[in-house]
């Protein structure tokens, strides 16, 4: 490593860091070199067991820890090099051509020299206090998730989670999968921070969400044993004798991500309070560069957002990095960043993702007050985007596809996705162009029955785990529901189960008629059950008895 | 989901004498956590419990003396068969 001089060096190796140098050395860089403080590379896509939303080029439908290897692949295929347990310590010459950045091993510490650096340094989690926060078994949601998903231990037998935003709904799903007992996701908002379709998932199989909730205490002499929970009212005090006791062994808190700006803000890089990103985020232009020429950002650093946006925030800095090393022309750049914004908007658009494209906006048009609006042709294309082509909270909206006076015999899908989130992967699953979520991606999908054929691949394919295909013309008496199964055991046809309701209530006994589970599924089983026809527009989960014996 | 489990090779790691078996690749902290270790160490003022609350290295809750060292975060260091780890700081 000594006495090379790097074109780019990537601190942090998830989504953001990994992409950038795949773009940058795809473009022509020849000297690039990821490190990261860990003992793996991957960042946190390796404990992201749930397949990811978005678009076929943000990898959606695909479980994060398997994007994780085909980046990694690609990677190594690239010839790029990774340093794992390397922490950088320090970062000189900031200012200047040739940077010096400073790395600490576990045994040594080394140096540096690149000509562009690019952060892509992650987040950290939040935490909350009250009396009893630092007994042993009150640890961050990602905690146990690195715990459940890298190491196989359950962080607890019987959890309570704090927060209910998608981190925490998307982790309490896993811990049920882990086997692990949910007792209850506390929110102390009035409405559920996360997608709508997260929230289903665990409250169909019986976790109960306390909204306008939060935790009052943890007690526990040598851990937690007990969590109380106290209600809020609308000025967010709490209301008296409202304590509700729950017996915990584990309290995961899920109470947002603050940017790990460390690095930035040691290099001198100019920093702004944006509470929509996260807090301290840098400051950085459309082309992902900080207010020091050759520092670029990319990925949560540069504000909390998701994996989707880290992957093309990461491109875009590969992109501008290989621009201002000469590999390729600014109008060629200019023209694939151009694409790359758009899509970001496409990802930042409706009522989840607009607050954090008007953050990011601001960010931008900072940077430019800053720099002394230098725009030159560089600025021409953003300005372009964000007055004409951006979609707007105007477009078009689809209405659900659900029509009662639908009486076409044979199996059809249900599509119980309502709300505007970025993702179309039902619409590139089906095989028969039935389903059409269009531009922007945040769309609902219109499900076309003529061209259904109610195979069920949307069923495995939606990541939400949203649609169901039922098929009412079964029987005299009874309908089909093919519904998403991602559990440990896995039924096997002739089996009862219970059937269980949108809230996880029990509705009726079902037989399991079908099982059907390919390579491209992964892991997700669409199980048919047949169920009481009344029964079919309810049953939307099943619990499978544990076989005696093993 | 995650494929097989149980094919790593099991090693064998001391806390304060009690043998406690993991497995290969695990770090220090999930391998103790699974085998019901709760508390790593005691904060140095009120001498209360602690344990991993980051697992990824940043929030030093998981601190233990590990062969000899004290301060170690063992969550970021990969368990190795004999390993000696003890609970860091007095109780109350």
């Amino acid at each position: 490593m000594i006495g090379r001089i790097y074109d780019m060096t990537v601190v942090g190796s998830g989504p953001a860091g990994l992409t950038a140098a795949i773009e940058s050395s795809r473009l022509g860089c020849k000297r690039v070199a990821v490190i990261d403080e860990n003992f793996v590379t991957g960042g946190q896509l390796f404990k992201q067991i749930h397949k990811f939303f978005g678009s076929k080029d943000h990898y959606a439908g695909i479980r994060g820890f398997r994007i994780g290897e085909l980046l990694l692949k690609e990677v190594s295929d690239l010839g790029v090099e990774t340093v794992t347990n390397a922490a950088i310590i320090g970062m000189f010459d900031a200012q200047a051509d040739i940077k010096r950045l400073v790395t600490a091993g576990a045994d040594r510490v080394g140096e540096i020299l690149s000509k562009k650096v690019l952060v892509a340094s992650g987040a950290m989690e939040n935490t909350v206090s009250f009396p009893g926060w630092t007994l042993p078994g009150v640890m961050g949601v990602g905690a146990a998730q690195t715990m459940m998903n890298i190491y196989r231990v359950r962080p607890g037998q019987r959890v309570l989670v704090l927060g209910a935003g998608n981190v925490g709904l998307i982790v309490a799903y896993q811990m049920l999968q882990a086997g692990i007992e949910v007792v209850g996701v506390v929110e102390a908002m009035s409405r559920i921070g996360g997608y709508q379709v997260h929230a289903d998932k665990i409250r169909r199989m019986g976790v109960p969400i306390l909204l306008s909730h939060t935790v009052k205490e943890a007690i526990g002499k040598e851990y937690v044993e007990k969590v109380v929970v106290v209600e809020l009212d609308e000025n967010q005090k709490e209301v008296p004798r409202s304590e509700k006791p729950f017996d915990a062994d584990a309290l995961c808190l899920a109470v947002g991500l603050t940017p790990n700006t460390e690095l930035t803000r040691l290099a001198g890089c100019k920093h702004i309070f944006n509470r929509e990103l996260g807090g301290l985020v840098p400051l950085h232009s459309e082309r992902m560069e900080t207010t020091i020429d050759g520092i670029y950002v990319a990925g949560d650093v540069a504000g909390i957002e998701e994996a989707s946006v880290a992957i093309d925030e990461g491109r875009l800095a590969g992109t501008s990095v290989a621009e201002d090393l000469g590999m390729i022309s600014s109008e060629s750049a200019a023209k694939t960043s151009k694409e790359r914004w758009i899509r970001l908007c496409e990802l930042r658009s409706e009522s989840f993702g607009e607050p954090r494209k008007r953050a990011k906006i601001s960010i931008v048009e900072e940077y430019w007050k800053v720099k002394g609006n230098q725009m030159g042709s560089k600025k021409r294309w953003f300005t372009e985007i964000n007055t004409e082509r951006a979609p707007s909270a105007k477009a078009s909206r689809n209405a659900p596809s659900i029509k009662s006076n639908d009486n076409r015999k044979g199996p059809r899908a249900i599509i119980e996705c309502y709300q505007e989130i970025p993702c179309n992967a039902c619409e590139t699953g089906c095989n028969f162009g039935a389903i059409k979520v269009g531009f922007p991606m945040t769309n609902l999908p219109d499900l076309d029955l003529d061209r259904c054929k109610g195979c069920g691949i949307c069923v495995a394919k939606c990541p939400g785990l949203a649609i169901f295909v039922v098929d009412t013309s079964y029987s005299e008496k009874e309908a089909t529901v093919s519904l998403p199964y991602e559990m440990l055991p896995v039924p096997e046809v002739g089996q009862e189960v219970e059937v269980l309701g949108k809230l996880g209530g029990f509705v009726c006994k079902g037989k399991v008629i079908r099982v059907v589970h390919t390579k491209d599924f992964d892991e997700t089983r669409v199980v048919t059950i047949s169920v009481p026809k009344e029964c079919a527009t309810e049953a939307r989960f099943i619990r499978v008895a544990k076989r005696s014996g093993k | 989901m995650l494929g097989r489990f149980g094919d790593q090779n099991k090693v064998t790691i001391h806390l304060d004498g009690k043998e406690i078996e993991a497995y290969d690749g695990d770090s220090v902290a999930a391998a103790l956590w699974g085998s019901d270790v709760k508390v790593f160490n005691h904060s140095l003022r009120f001498r209360e419990p602690r344990g991993p609350a980051c697992m990824i290295g940043l929030c030093n809750c998981c601190d233990m003396i590990v062969d000899g060292i004290p301060n170690v975060r063992t969550c970021i260091i990969p368990v190795r068969n004999g390993m000696k780890l003890s609970v860091q700081g007095k109780t109350k």
